[in-house]
């Protein structure tokens, strides 16, 4: 067989722009893991159904695992470790999630993350079926959903409180 | 796991995607990714090419004129969802376009992949089945039109030729004498349906019932429709019964066993939700 041909891939993820070489085949979550080194997006199903590999792409929230990454070329990518302050200070999210207990093993977490920070994003104030319509599609095995849900809420104070 | 290798091509325009897909072996059309990459991963689908159109302007168009809702085949099911103008001249779309899937599925699917992609547990597959609409599709042999009927030939098999694409679908609009639901069943919100039921009911000006139809997903290889106009014409709303839509709904359906459900169990919800859809609709 023919080797497989590499492509010089230009990914712009939490303002930075990356270049790797990758085949057509590479998944964005395997280029943000593997050739960017940002593990913080998690793999789990790799057919769309866990939630664990959701990133923002132009702030909206996708399966990472469901995109290519040669086809994410131009477009701003968002991973979990763009949602901290560059000095370490956690986004109100993810000081939401640490203060109401909304992880255990915290596999799950990067996904739901980034998912609540596009809901909060594009409706500050959301109503309990938004909530609980925007989570529905991450799995978590551990916590179980009422913590999680009351991270939202409590993020949702924080923001306001932060202004 | 991880998708065998292929060669990625972005499309410039319909044009060159249609020479691409003419000129290339084993190529695939890669729209939203949201059904072909997932099959791509478990290798239940190895194409030695792709051609990506999601970036086209020229198909991220929706157009509503006097009779039909058209969309481009590069719309995403939530930047339908979130046309305004779609609510208000076809809320079908919006009622369907909110069954499928999650959010995050929805901001990269397209609502004409899933009619190329012809799962029979597609929302979109039985609405348009039910509207009678169609599909304009583009290839090096030129343009054609395809109606929804003549479409979906099997579970995951269109009648797309290999070197067809579709460039847009059209859903005709229902007329203010129709009413129309959607209704299914799913395990958990966002799940595929185990079925469902999409009504529509036309009356004449007197409110009587002039015709009802019912496209059902996930009972058969296809979207599969049913006419009531020999039980309903002429009926009034008030003679439309339970046991009547259930007895003739059931015998025309015949559903598979699979892990999902039992036969009985799908025939028995479609035909309840049969019931339901065009109860809503009167
Ligand atoms: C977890 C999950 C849950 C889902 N749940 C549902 C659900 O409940 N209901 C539902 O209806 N769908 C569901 N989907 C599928 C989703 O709606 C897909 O977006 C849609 O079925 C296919 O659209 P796509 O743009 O992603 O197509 P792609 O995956 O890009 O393509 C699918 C197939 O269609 C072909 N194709 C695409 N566009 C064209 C075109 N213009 N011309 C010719 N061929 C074309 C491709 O070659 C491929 O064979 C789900 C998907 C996931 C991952
Ligand atoms: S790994 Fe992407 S959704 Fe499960
Ligand atoms: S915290 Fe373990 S899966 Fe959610």
């Amino acid at each position: 067989m023919n080797a497989e041909v590499s492509h010089e891939i230009v990914l712009n993820v939490n303002g930075e722009v990356k270049r790797f070489s990758a085949p057509a085949r590479r998944l964005l979550s395997d280029a943000l893991r593997g050739d960017l080194g940002l593990t913080g997006t998690h793999v789990g199903c790799e057919h769309g159904v866990c939630g664990c590999c959701t990133v923002l792409i132009d702030n909206q929230p996708v399966r990472s695992c469901l995109t290519f990454a040669i086809a994410a070329q131009d477009r701003k990518i968002r991973t979990v470790e763009g949602l901290a302050d560059a000095d370490g200070e956690l986004h109100p999210v993810q000081a939401a999630f640490k203060e109401c207990h909304a992880l255990q093993c915290g596999f799950c977490t990067p996904g739901f993350l980034m998912t609540a920070t596009a809901l909060l994003e594009q409706r500050p104030n959301p109503d309990e079926e938004e909530i609980t319509e925007a989570l529905a599609g991450n799995l978590c095995r551990c916590t179980g959903y009422q913590n999680i849900r009351s991270a939202i809420g409590h993020a949702i104070e924080l923001m306001q409180s932060d202004i | 796991m991880k998708p065998a290798p292929f060669g990625y091509h972005r499309a410039t325009s319909v044009e060159d995607a249609a020479n691409l897909l003419s000129e290339l072996d084993d190529a695939k059309i890669l729209a939203g990714g949201q059904s072909l990459i997932p099959l791509m991963n478990f290798r239940l689908s190895t194409p030695a090419h792709l051609i990506d159109i999601s970036n086209l302007p020229e198909l991220n168009e929706i157009r509503v004129d006097d009779r039909s809702v058209t969309i481009g085949a590069a719309v995403t099911h939530t930047t339908l969802l979130k046309t305004s103008q779609v609510a208000s001249e076809l809320p079908l779309l919006v009622d369907a376009e909110k069954l499928i899937a999650h959010e995050v599925i929805r901001n990269r699917g397209t609502v004409c992949g899933s009619l190329a992609h012809a799962d029979p547990a597609g929302e979109m597959t039985a609405v348009i089945r039910v509207l009678n609409g169609a599909v304009r599709t583009s290839s090096v042999e030129g343009e054609r039109v395809i109606q929804a009927v003549d479409l979906f030939e099997g579970p995951l098999q269109s009648s797309l030729t290999e070197t067809e694409i579709i460039v847009e679908a059209i859903f005709p609009k229902l007329g203010r004498n129709s009413a129309s639901s959607f209704r299914e069943v799913a395990r958990r919100h966002g799940d595929y349906a185990v079925a469902g039921a999409v009504s529509v009911v036309d009356y004449d000006n007197a409110r009587s019932i002039e015709s009802a139809r019912t496209a059902f997903l996930s009972v058969g290889p296809v979207p599969i429709l049913i006419s009531f106009d020999e039980l309903l014409v002429d009926a009034k709303t008030s003679d439309l019964g339970h046991d009547e839509i259930y007895e003739f709904v059931s015998s025309q359906l015949n559903p598979q066993n699979d892990i999902h459900a039992s036969a009985d169990y799908r025939r028995h919800l479609a035909a309840e939700l049969a019931w339901e859809s065009l109860k809503a609709c009167v």
